[in-house]
């Protein structure tokens, strides 16, 4: 049996006890298959789980069944987050073992924070005649539930982050924020490239030009800390902030008769109601923004 | 008296047999007239059972052969159906679709422009390769059979390769344009798709890199690995759309578990088996703008619009010449029958007759 697949099965162990699948490695009990037809017929509180967390692919290529994350398996998939958190924390700077317990502690106070936040959602979606919603506040609601599952529970603001906080010295502090900081530029940075590469493909752009929407892209556009589900239309919605007159002059004529025709359509106000939908603090965005020249020098 | 009372009723007994025999053939022919499209649709899936039950009829009766053609009518009817019901019916087979042309139109435009750009091309290349491309792009999408339910597919990683025409598409493009290109041109051009295709790879990488570095908090030293690990070993179909990660920024494509985990830690490694993976789902070309150009809005320069005007009319006509052409082979074929079987009748009355007179 293949490692991964062992380390797999021991975490699974330990939530549930397995059971054995047709032809595949036995899947622990939380995890069902899901076959055509069966979400609809499962209760929509499921659905909502499932919208939320995911699924795994099959064990074996070519195989359809689909093991959907349940709950309990995203509350240990946090639970090993946290752990390779810590150690970051002490490749970084030195931990002692009682400083590693409070820090778990914390963590693990998030991830039981996060998981009583989603019981009061679903509370909040059930109907008065005791079913669950369906329909659009479901979908915003679990979207807005997916994007802080996904930036991870232990950034500013969590318990994790205040604990640490009192533990290490100003140094040390320092040492931790730069090293998150110049991860998170290099996530932000790849997401400046790949528009740029996409629009740039769209477009006909040589690979000149491709760069220097990239630099316009990656300067212009300050990604806030939390990235997710919303990034493609908080650029868009950036993007189409920046004056025309500074885009203008990477285009020839065709290109930019085109893009204008495309960002034409964007309707500013819509757009951004909808990135503030999905969780992007514009207002940090604004913050973000470099200054115009004459501000800087004021 | 009782000999001419038996010729008479075995007269008539014949007749109803021929009759029918002659009706029966009539009806069939009409139906394979009907449903040629459809059959050559179908051709490719059934011909393994036709080739069967070609061998088992061989083996068994003569009698036999019409029940094995009327299964196959019925069949071809069944799958006429399907075609309808699905939608894909309203498309001649050979013929490209319309949407699926319409979808794809962005990257043609892309890779003219593409041309254009940095060849500073004349208006009679511009011509030339406009036309040629155009032929090119509508003769790809044709021989790919989409439709735009297929378009949506899952596809990508694993055992499920992925179905769309774009390599095809490219090529075909690219050779149009490369065909009209002087040397130095050409060199210009050769030079930017290579930039293009590695700046690609490049990118989806340290994406996917960035992505799973999110999710497993992975080392310097093991993001560099993994980073190496996929440019080395990269596959186009673990990801054939970039773009899919502007839509879905959670998204890890199905990457195979060999160039990944064995850079992975204990902990990571569980995490990764765990982690919400998706074969490489192509959200169509060029994401947001893609769209939009899909929508017909594209501005395009003279050559383009002239190319792709008369590469329709052109089609257009080849499919109305194609299809009198078929329509006259049917009506011959008929014809060519409907004589056979009056000529058999015939035949057989008189050897009837002959019989009797004996």
């Amino acid at each position: 049996m293949k490692g991964n697949t062992l380390a797999f099965l021991t975490l699974a162990s330990i939530i549930v006890p397995a059971r054995g699948q047709e032809g595949e490695a036995p899947l622990p009990q939380g995890i069902r298959k899901a076959t055509a037809g069966q979400a609809a017929r499962e209760d929509l509180e499921t659905n909502f789980d499932r919208g939320l967390f995911g699924r795994i692919p099959a064990t074996k290529p070519g195989s359809t069944p689909i093991a959907w994350i349940t709950g309990e398996m995203a509350r240990a998939q946090l639970a090993m987050q946290l752990t390779l958190k810590i150690d970051e924390v002490e490749r970084l700077v030195p931990l002692g073992g009682g400083e590693k317990k409070k820090l778990r502690a914390a963590g693990e106070q998030d991830i039981r924070r996060f998981f009583d936040h989603i019981g009061e959602v679903k509370e909040s979606l059930r109907l008065p005649s005791g079913e669950f919603a369906r329909g659009r506040p479901v979908g915003t609601a679990r979207t807005r539930l997916g994007i802080e599952y996904r930036a991870g529970l232990f950034g500013s603001g969590s318990y994790f982050a205040k604990v640490l906080a009192t533990i290490v010295d100003e140094t040390q502090a320092e040492v931790l924020r730069k090293a998150a900081t110049e991860r998170n530029r290099a996530r932000r940075r790849t997401r400046a490239l790949l528009m740029a590469q996409s629009w740039g493909d769209a477009l006909g752009l040589d690979s000149e030009q491709r760069r220097k929407l990239f630099d316009l892209i990656d300067e212009r556009i300050p990604l806030p800390e939390r990235n997710g589900l919303g990034d493609y239309p908080y650029l868009i919605y950036q993007f189409n902030e920046i004056p025309r007159d500074q885009l203008r002059p990477i285009f020839n004529e065709m290109q930019w008769k085109t893009l204008t025709h495309h960002l034409d359509q964007i309707k500013p106000e819509q757009q951004k109601a909808r990135v503030i939908e999905l969780g992007f603090d514009l207002g940090e965005a604004e913050q973000a923004k470099p200054k115009p020249e004459a501000e800087q020098a004021k | 008296m009782k000999h001419l009372l038996g010729l008479i009723v075995s007269l008539v007994v014949s007749l109803v047999f021929l009759t029918s025999a002659l009706a029966f053939l009539q009806a069939q022919t009409s139906v394979s007239a009907t449903f040629v499209p459809f059959a050559q649709a179908k051709q490719k899936a059934d011909q393994p059972k036709k080739e069967e039950s070609k061998a088992d009829s061989t083996k068994k009766a003569e009698p036999k052969k019409a029940e094995v053609k009327k299964g196959e009518v019925r069949k071809q009817a069944v799958a006429a159906k399907r075609l309808i019901v699905r939608g894909r019916a309203a498309v001649v087979p050979g013929e490209p679709n319309p949407q699926v042309l319409q979808q794809y139109r962005p990257m043609l435009w892309a890779e003219y422009h593409l041309a254009r750009n940095v060849c500073d091309l004349s208006l009679d290349q511009r011509k030339a390769i406009a036309r040629d491309a155009e032929h090119a792009f509508q003769e790809a999408i044709a021989k790919s059979g989409m439709n735009p339910q297929m378009g949506f597919r899952v596809a990508g990683g694993g055992a499920n390769q992925r179905h769309e025409p774009d390599d095809s598409i490219r090529e075909g493009l690219s050779k149009a344009v490369k065909d009209h290109l002087k040397p130095e041109q050409l060199a210009r051009y050769q030079a930017e798709l290579d930039k293009r295709a590695a700046n690609r790879k490049r990118v989806t990488v340290d994406v996917i890199t960035a992505k799973i570095d999110e999710s497993l908090i992975l080392t310097v030293e093991q993001r560099d690995k993994i980073r190496e690990s996929l440019v080395t070993n990269w596959k186009e179909s673990w990801c054939p759309s970039p773009e899919s990660f502007l839509f879905n920024a959670q998204m890890v494509p199905q990457i195979p578990d060999q160039f990944i985990v064995p850079i992975l830690n204990d902990t990571q490694k569980s995490i990764w088996r765990g982690l919400n993976k998706f074969a490489g789902a192509n959200f169509r070309v060029f994401g947001f703008m893609g769209n939009n150009m899909a929508n017909g809005d594209t501005p395009e320069d003279d050559p383009l619009r002239e190319a792709r005007e008369a590469e329709t009319k052109a089609r257009e006509e080849a499919r109305t010449k194609r299809e009198a052409q078929q329509k006259n082979e049917a009506e011959t074929k008929k014809a060519d029958d409907d004589a056979k079987a009056k000529a058999k009748l015939r035949e057989l009355m008189q050897s009837k007759k002959t019989k009797v007179a004996k």
